[in-house]
């Protein structure tokens, strides 16, 4: 606090009007007690110091008498016993409602016109509330108190009559009381207002209310009397749909994984292949096609001249064995003829000579 | 070699690997002999277009067709079957006809024919091509030039040639 004192005292020592700018000018906003910093400026000011000099200022400005520090003690004390007082009304109110539902309904002249036990309960209230009162002027009006009670004690009719005094001054404060209470309840109210859910804070900070339940609670029981059509009656679906990126779902898919589960057979198996080329127009695929550059890029694939060649020595090949081996089985059966008419057993086929070629031999 | 030798066995069709290396019957011949009757006449009708075009081109505006009788032609066919009988025999063993028809001339021991011996063979061949139908008969299916010079003809599919054979000289 005290830096931030002196930041507003430096802050404040850059505005010093000197040399050049002698006008400030009347639009500048200033701090509470700018003034009174300013013409302090060479003192060793202490936050103490300007906030005595703000009061001051205001004092000043206001033109009315701000009330001591007692006096602000007094107030807070006054605030306390109204607030008091409010709850005490509360619980007291609260209580003689159910004491009074209790309680058999008797006549209504025992009862009188008015009842006692309110009575007295405000009149209680309505001390407490001149206490508060007396308390908060305390600091201030002693002596101007203290005198009148006193010769208000030493009265005859005190003296002469207690008994009806007594019962005048409890309906005196008891009116008092009447007159205060809405604005004590009210007080009593935003105080609980405010101290309630502090108190749960503290609670839930303390408990652990997961375990709790998991401990108390038959959370299948509940489960089971939710009626969740209703509840899905009242999800809009569309808008929970806008809300979800889908394409990041997607790119968090393992779609190899998706691939390899995904029962291609069956989806296949269901398709009516027929039906979809009927409604195929190939025409038009055709007509997309460039029949010429694609029969280009084949042919420059192929050797095609290498594979003419090939192809025709094969045939070739076959067909020149084909006409040796007619030729081998022609020359047998002449062979076989002709021996049979010259009855001989069989031809000396091998020739002479070291080098004849052999089935074995490569070419 | 034997790797390539196991491949083209098997590249035989049935029947023909075991046949290598015997000697040939009629009807195989005959066919080679057809085959180089072929050549030959081609080659001389070749040779005939060919001295038309010389003529041709010497005096386009007097060409006219070279008169060729039977006789003529017959002539010039005997002098090229000759020689192209010799030079295939004496070279691979094997004129176009029996290359085709997958056979081999072999000398008396098996190996390449001498040129002498292919020249009369060829000569003899030409004079008398009737001689290769005694092979039908013969035991060891010879023609009658084969008794002459001591040749045989064989099947052979492969394209290795035998070793040459210096001896000349014609055997019974």
């Amino acid at each position: 606090m005290a830096g931030g004192a002196s930041a507003v005292h430096d802050v404040r020592m850059d505005h010093i009007p000197i040399g050049d700018h002698p006008d400030e000018p009347d639009n500048v906003v200033r701090l509470p007690g700018a003034g009174e910093v300013e013409d302090r400026a060479d003192d060793d000011m202490s936050y103490e110091d300007a906030l005595a000099a703000d009061a001051e200022s205001d004092d000043e400005e206001d033109g009315t008498s701000a009330p001591a520090p007692g006096s602000q003690v007094a107030a807070l004390l006054e605030q306390g016993m109204k607030v008091s007082a409010g709850l005490f009304a509360a619980g007291a109110t609260a209580l003689a409602d159910a004491l009074r539902s209790t309680m058999p309904k008797d006549d209504e002249e025992a009862t009188g016109p008015k009842d006692p036990a309110a009575t007295l309960a405000g009149a209680g209230l309505g001390a407490a509330v001149t206490a508060a009162e007396a308390a908060a002027g305390a600091a201030k009006q002693v002596a101007d108190t203290v005198g009148p009670a006193v010769t208000w004690l030493i009265e005859p009719r005190f003296a002469k009559d207690a008994g009806e005094m007594a019962a005048g001054a409890a309906r005196v404060l008891d009116g008092q009381w009447k007159a205060s209470q809405a604005e004590m309840v009210e007080l009593a109210t935003s105080f609980l207002g405010s101290l309630v859910p502090e108190i749960a804070r503290g609670l839930a900070d303390q408990v652990d209310l997961t375990a709790l339940v998991r401990e108390r609670v038959d959370v299948n029981a509940i489960v089971e009397d939710v009626d969740i059509d209703r509840i899905l009656d009242r999800v809009d679906i569309d808008a929970v749909i806008d809300r979800v990126d889908i394409d990041e779902i997607v790119a968090r898919v393992d779609m190899e994984r998706l691939a390899r589960s995904f029962p291609v057979e069956t989806i296949v198996d269901r398709v009516d292949v027929d039906r979809v080329i009927e409604r195929t127009d190939l025409v038009a695929i055709i007509d997309r096609l460039d029949l010429a550059e694609i029969a280009e890029e084949v042919i420059d694939e192929i050797d095609l001249p290498r594979l003419v060649r090939e192809s025709s020595g094969i045939m070739a090949n076959e067909t020149v064995q084909t006409v040796r081996v007619q030729g081998m089985n022609a020359d047998r059966l002449v062979s076989r003829v002709v021996d049979k008419v010259l009855r001989r057993e069989a031809r000396e086929l091998l020739p002479s000579g070291p080098s004849a070629p052999t089935g074995d031999e490569a070419p | 070699m034997s790797g390539a030798a196991a491949t083209s066995a098997r590249a035989f069709p049935a029947g023909a690997a075991e046949r290598q290396g015997l000697r040939a019957g009629v009807v195989s011949r005959t066919g080679a002999m057809v085959i180089d009757i072929a050549y030959v006449a081609m080659l001389v009708a070749a040779g005939y277009a060919a001295y038309a075009g010389f003529r041709f081109l010497r005096k386009p505006a007097q060409f006219t067709f070279p008169e060729m009788t039977m006789t003529e032609a017959a002539v010039y066919g005997y002098v090229v079957a000759v020689l192209m009988l010799t030079m295939s025999w004496t070279g691979t063993g094997r004129s176009g006809g029996a290359r085709l028809m997958g056979l081999r001339l072999l000398g008396p021991a098996g190996a390449r024919v001498g040129l002498v011996r292919a020249f009369l063979r060829a000569v003899t061949c030409v004079a008398f091509p009737l001689g290769l139908f005694w092979s039908a008969v013969s035991k060891r299916n010879a023609s009658v030039h084969d008794v002459i010079f001591g040749t045989s003809v064989v099947y052979d599919w492969h394209d290795r040639v035998p070793e040459a054979r210096t001896d000349d000289a014609p055997t019974s």
